[in-house]
């Protein structure tokens, strides 16, 4: 049986695939581009080393896989009390049966079970912050005001307004490069988070996105033709659909 | 002419904390020409709106007016967003028929709900933004809105009104307090109510008000006896009722008016006329509230409110002998008394209003201007019966004439002369010259307005006994009035007034010779 695994700290794995090699069992590093559809059991270790912080995703992972593997065996490692989980493994403790162990673990979907605490920021409050804010806007709400004024540029391009007009109006002023910094100001604070979490694929497009339309506002001329040449408006409305998408695993979204 | 041009122009509230949502509204290009935005940021701003009595073609609310603080609860915000919700409750208390379109981050389905149940018209979730969508959507809400208030207004047209059944209509403080004289007492049926006033003030009308005014009555008989209908004779057995063979003609028993009138009201018009001995029979039941039918051998008790009417000074008939004492001090407990219309003109353009059936600010399109005045200034001795009838005749004169408006030549005689009278007062000739043809040989000084214009209306009627020969349903019609008592009342109110003056009218004289005896 293969066994996958996410690390940020390569030599734990390593002597976990020493361990577990023993018992005719193989350690495989997990890929984002190959998901999780072959996967039997999957070994998070946890807590990871991402952006200069430990980090704890356990649970935003179990609730992932619970959704998109449930069958699969979920299951973390690292230096936390064996006892508080079924499905967590104490590396310095192994189980001599390990494939016994992952045999009697619980399923990903199984709601008897919590991931155990490893230390780290959890990541499912990080994420909840990310999209709550820390006062007055969700980041959904950003998101309605910043797509307010492509909305309106697309209506006046509709209805045939010169394109000098259309930039007069919704450009001209600076308020839509506001709003887009406001997003991006928080974007760029937690985006290295994600690269542990289970939809960085997702998090990894909007950044792409992100940066294309980046140049628009760091052009200096602020040029109607350019934001229809990078597709601003449609690249907006893509991360407001990535982010949607991704919403309903994060817990505690107001 | 284009698409966009034919949209109409819209006065909308915008009701939101987010600045930049009042102004991304504002500049959406759908919305730039053909719409106008007023704005409110907090709950205090859209409470001054609501009091300020303006109107908006529309209204956008988003349901939570303050700020999320970090840390919030999500059930603080969702008890944020029921403070919205109840909000809605009172926008449509102070505005019924402003549209609202609540737009929110919100996009929960129960809230949605619940904002349409409490009076919302649409539900938009901010994140959704499409201007053109929007601007459909907001049209479509004020053009619904409008639609069904028209269709209400047409139902309110077509609908035929319940009680009250004849509306004690005025605005005069003298009918304004009347009012509230037959409100108070129309649940006191110890009391009883005399209502006195010249013929066609309203008597009638007054006691239905009273009637339908009773909280315990409304439901019950109200039974109207005219005394002056009822032949003398036969006044006992349609009051208090007959067994068989009380009487010659009576073959089986007969209820009488107040035993029909149990639980209810008995109006008793023209109480005045009422011979001696059925007062004393009257006066019984006001004192015991029973009554003993001819030829039977028990009382009956009765539960029954009587409101007695006359256009007759009773005190006068009292001290004549015609009218017992006692009966009047049992009748005058609650006087009611109505003022000729004359003595109210403020309430000539209420009452034009309802037999016309059309508001005043309408009456341009209705009459001619000079008509309209004349209306208001006649003196109308008739009062309301005479103004309803006059009102009736020139609708008849206008559709006989096949005029678009009411004119001049469509008022009756005596509404004319009225203006005729006027010019040559004021401006060309003394007074004598305008009863040019009327017998004033002797020299006799016109005084006042009114007497002139009683002169003109017995001319009138004169003229019209010699053409009609006398038949007075007949000069009742050619004078455009509904009925031959008007004219008598005429003659009588002219008499008492200027008795002088009837001197000249030998043919009113002779057809009318009771009234002078």
């Amino acid at each position: 049986m293969d066994i996958f695994f996410l690390a940020t700290n390569q030599s734990v794995p390593a002597y976990f695939a020493q361990h577990v090699g023993a018992k005719g069992l193989r350690m495989m590093p997990f890929l984002y581009e190959d998901g999780l559809s072959n996967c039997e059991a999957f070994v998070l270790f946890s807590p990871l080393y991402v952006n200069g912080h430990y980090v704890s995703p356990d649970s935003v992972w179990k609730k992932y896989c619970g959704q998109y593997s449930p069958e699969m065996k979920f299951l973390t490692a690292g230096f936390a009390n064996p006892s508080t989980s079924d499905n967590c493994l104490e590396i310095s403790d192994l189980p001599d049966d390990l494939s016994q162990f992952i045999t009697n673990a619980k399923t990903a979907a199984d709601v008897n079970w919590k991931p155990t605490d490893t230390g780290g920021l959890d990541m499912m409050d990080v994420l909840c912050r990310f999209f709550n804010g820390h006062g007055n806007e969700s980041i959904m709400e950003q998101f309605s005001k910043l797509l307010r004024i492509p909305a309106n540029i697309q209506s006046a391009l509709n209805l045939n307004f010169p394109l000098q007009r259309i930039y007069n109006l919704y450009l001209s002023d600076g308020d839509w490069a506001g709003r887009w910094q406001v997003f991006l100001n928080r974007w760029n604070r937690y985006y290295p988070f994600f690269a542990c979490l289970p939809f960085y694929p997702k998090f990894r497009e909007i950044e792409k996105i992100a940066q294309k339309i980046n140049l628009f506002f760091q052009s200096d001329e602020g040029d109607i033709n350019l934001y229809l040449q990078i597709g601003c408006s449609e690249g907006i409305e893509t991360i407001k659909n990535l982010l949607a998408e991704i919403a309903p695993h994060v817990e505690g979204i107001k | 002419m284009s698409k966009e041009s034919n949209k109409k122009n819209y006065r909308i509230l915008i009701v939101d904390d987010d600045i930049s949502f009042h102004k991304d509204i504002r500049q959406a290009p759908v919305f730039l020409q053909h719409y106008e935005f007023e704005n409110a940021y907090d709950a205090k701003t859209l409470d001054k709106f609501l009091k300020s009595g303006v109107q908006f073609g529309l209204m956008v609310l988003d349901l939570v007016l303050e700020p999320t603080r970090e840390h919030e609860t999500p059930e603080k915000i969702k008890e944020k967003v029921e403070t919205g919700l109840t909000r809605i409750k009172k926008i449509r208390a102070a505005w019924p028929n402003t549209p609202i379109v609540v737009a929110t981050n919100h996009n929960i389905l129960s809230i949605a709900d619940k904002a349409i149940n409490l009076g919302a018209d649409a539900f938009l979730y901010k994140p959704e933004y499409n201007p053109e969508e929007w601007e459909k959507r907001f049209r479509r809400v004020i053009e619904d809105r409008a639609l069904a208030q028209e269709n209400e207004d047409l139902k309110q047209q077509f609908t035929p009104i319940q009680p009250p059944i004849a509306p004690f209509l005025g605005i005069s403080p003298q009918i304004e307090t009347i009012r509230q004289l037959l409100k108070v007492v129309a649940d006191r049926p110890d009391l009883t109510v005399l209502i006195t006033g010249e013929t066609g003030v309203g008597k009638g009308v007054a006691a239905r008000f009273l009637h339908y005014n009773s909280q315990t009555r409304r439901d019950k008989p109200f039974v109207t006896v005219d005394i002056s209908n009822i032949t003398p004779s036969l006044r006992e057995s349609e009051l208090f009722g007959a067994m068989k063979g009380a009487y010659t003609d009576a073959k089986t028993d007969k209820k009488g008016r107040l035993q029909m009138a149990d639980d209810g009201i008995l109006f008793l018009d023209e109480i005045g006329e009422l011979d001696k001995d059925t007062q004393a029979k009257l006066l019984q039941f006001v004192q015991t509230k029973t009554i003993r039918p001819m030829g039977a051998e028990k009382d009956i008790q009765l539960d029954v409110h009587i409101v007695a009417a006359t256009n007759k000074v009773l005190k006068e008939e009292v001290k004549n002998g015609n009218f017992r004492l006692d009966l009047y001090q049992r009748l005058k407990v609650f006087p009611i008394e109505i003022p000729p219309l004359r003595d109210r003109r403020e309430d000539i353009e209420i009452l034009l209003e309802h037999f016309l059936n059309v508001k005043s600010r309408e009456f341009d399109k209705v009459f001619e201007p000079d008509v309209r005045h004349l209306l208001f200034k006649y003196d109308w001795v008739g009062n309301v019966r005479e103004l309803e009838n006059t009102v009736l005749s020139m609708k008849i004169q206008q559709e006989v004439r096949g005029l678009s408006l009411i004119t001049f030549e469509c008022l009756p005689e005596e509404i004319q002369e009225l203006k005729r009278t006027a010019q040559s007062v004021f401006h060309i000739a003394p007074i004598k010259t305008v009863q040019a043809d009327a017998p004033a040989e002797d020299g006799e000084a016109i005084g006042d307005v009114n007497e002139q214009q009683s002169l003109i209306m017995l001319q009138a009627i004169e003229k019209a006994l010699i053409k009609k020969n006398g038949v007075k349903n007949d000069v009742a019609a050619e004078l455009g009035w509904k009925s031959s008592d008007l004219v008598r009342y005429r003659i009588k109110t002219i008499h008492e007034k200027f008795p002088q003056l009837l001197s000249h009218f030998p043919e009113i004289r002779r057809r009318y010779k009771k009234l002078f005896v």
